[in-house]
């Protein structure tokens, strides 16, 4: 009995402050993408910029790891077992991503232009023994940072 | 080529279903299948149950404690074994092959295995004070027995348990709500059968001694001392000593069973260390 | 829309761009559907409930893009790429992305 008082604390735990960080992660990558509106980021090479314009080139890059609370969790188990699309697994992956293409900006300053840029997910987090449990993903983004002379 | 920057309104990549909404719709269908498949399962049992033969269960009995086998057939106490054997003698013919095992742990329980072995703990038979609150311990676990309960209750529980590991793993938390509702349904199936036990032990021991004096001796004993911490084992699948109680007295006044003196229980139980203990 | 992997679309010339545009699904397939494919496993062969499972996630997650690229008013995706995870057992995840172009 006790167990189950537990899990449904932790389930409403998971769903209260889960939620409500979703939220704010959300108006968050909301107001920085609305910042980097001009930075674009495009998965084409430096081809297709002429040499001569460019100043300089870095590497740049960013990361974020975010974790599934522990309503969604449960949501995704029982998801499972129906099948169908696995809804709490769609926004844990989109805000990792899109933060992740944020740091990358974020890392870039001065720069005009990201190019060949590339997204890639990892879950980490796992541990050995608990396979059907997941940790977290993690999201990695990385492109060419070009920046033009001044004309 | 020229940059138009734009903003991508919405958020295609999630979902709209709100979530909560989704989770009430699973649990739901969740539970609507396990409740399916209990009571599917509850009817299976009971079909298969009563087509089980006695040697078959005496096969699955010896098979299972075949290990410890010398271990469970020592007898702490001859006077046991007697009393035992003459409350046997009293059930209708069957094929089992009825042995008591004394265990020497100081736990408050005793229960019915496959193949007729009945197995008392030794902090069960210090409660009682009468041979005849012993006799109807005993008499409790044959009833058992003769209502195939054993099977019944290892049977539903060992197949729920091998299907809802197979299904989700048995780390999933998932599998782990649904066993501990699970064990909360059992329990009231097992309560019942527990009650029709006691009734059964109640005519047996009204056979063996003309009377049923000493019937509730034990649960009396399990109730005065309060001790209700250190039982919670035995009340773990039990009915509360006090339903059972006054349900026993209930079946005397309508059966019209004779209540007299009981006999006074002596230290029927040797405490020696020559005997092996059990553990199980 | 036309999508290509590419960096350019051969025989047009890009006009404008729009930066990134991307589609992502995470989807599962009924327990049901698991065990049959953990049976298959014994044998080999195709398992045909995850082939399934894999197209309609793709479709899925290029359907989501193709409605990103729309609403910023591309006619074609350029350098399209696919990537997997598995963050969740037994679902399928998608992820595509690409850059988001006119052309003419």
């Amino acid at each position: 009995m006790t167990n189950i008082i537990i899990l449904i604390l932790l389930i409403a735990l998971g769903y209260y402050a889960g939620h409500h960080a979703e939220k704010k992660h959300y108006q968050s990558i909301k107001k920085r993408e609305e910042e980097f509106l001009n930075l674009p980021a495009v998965t084409f090479s430096e081809k297709m910029t002429p040499i001569e314009n460019v100043a300089s080139s870095t590497l740049v890059y960013g990361s974020a790891v975010i974790s599934i609370d522990y309503f969604k969790r449960i949501l995704a188990a029982l998801r499972n077992i129906f099948g169908g699309e696995v809804g709490a697994y769609e926004s844990l992956l989109d805000r990792a991503r899109r933060e992740a293409v944020l740091r990358m900006k974020s890392m870039a300053t001065n720069a005009n232009c990201i190019v060949n840029v590339r997204i890639e997910t990892a879950s980490i987090g796992k541990s050995a023994n608990r396979k059907n449990s997941l940790g977290s993903v993690e999201a990695i983004a990385y492109g060419t940072a070009l920046s033009f002379k001044e004309a | 080529m020229k940059f138009t920057p734009k903003r991508i309104e919405g958020n295609v990549n999630v979902s709209k279903t709100s979530p909560i909404k989704e989770f009430v719709i699973l649990i739901g269908g969740l539970l609507g299948i396990g409740i399916t498949l209990f009571i599917a399962l509850g009817l299976l049992v009971d079909l298969i149950v009563p087509r089980i033969s006695v040697d078959f269960e005496n096969k699955l009995g010896s098979l299972l404690y075949s290990k410890f086998e010398n271990a469970h057939r020592t007898t702490e106490s001859k006077k046991l074994d007697t009393l035992f054997h003459q409350l046997v003698n009293h059930l209708p013919d069957t094929k089992h092959s009825f042995s008591l095992t004394v265990s020497k742990k100081d736990v408050v329980n005793a229960f019915a295995l496959p193949g007729g072995r009945v197995v008392m703990y030794k902090g069960l038979i210090d409660k009682i004070d009468s041979e005849n609150g012993l006799s109807f311990v005993m008499a409790h676990e044959l009833g058992h027995f003769m209502h195939r309960d054993h099977l019944r209750g290892m049977g539903r529980a060992l197949i729920l348990a091998v299907i809802a590991t197979t299904i989700f793993g048995g780390d999933n938390p998932l599998s782990q709500l649904l066993m501990e509702s699970l064990t909360i349904s059992e329990m009231t199936f097992s309560q019942d059968q527990e009650s029709a036990a006691d009734l059964f032990a109640l005519s047996l021991l009204a056979k063996q001694y003309g009377h049923v004096g000493g019937a509730t001796d034990f649960f009396i004993s399990l109730k005065e001392k309060g001790a209700l911490q250190k039982f919670k084992y035995f009340f773990s699948t039990h009915p509360n000593p006090e339903a059972r109680i006054s349900a026993i007295e209930k079946e005397i006044k309508e059966k019209a069973y004779a209540l007299d003196t009981v006999i006074p229980l002596e230290s029927v139980f040797v405490k020696d260390s020559t005997t092996p203990s059990i553990e199980l | 829309m036309i999508l290509t992997n590419t960096e350019t679309v051969p025989g047009k010339t890009i006009v404008e761009h729009f930066g990134l545009v991307s589609g992502s699904t995470v989807r599962a397939k009924h327990v049901g559907k698991d065990i049959l494919a953990g049976l298959k496993n014994i044998v080999g062969g195709e398992l045909k409930g995850y082939t399934e499972l894999l197209q309609e996630s793709r479709h899925q997650s290029m359907d989501r893009m193709v409605e990103q690229a729309e609403q910023l008013g591309a006619n074609a995706i350029v350098n399209v790429r696919f990537a997997t995870s598995s963050v969740a057992q037994g679902a399928a995840e998608l992820y595509v992305y690409g850059t988001a172009v006119k052309v003419q």
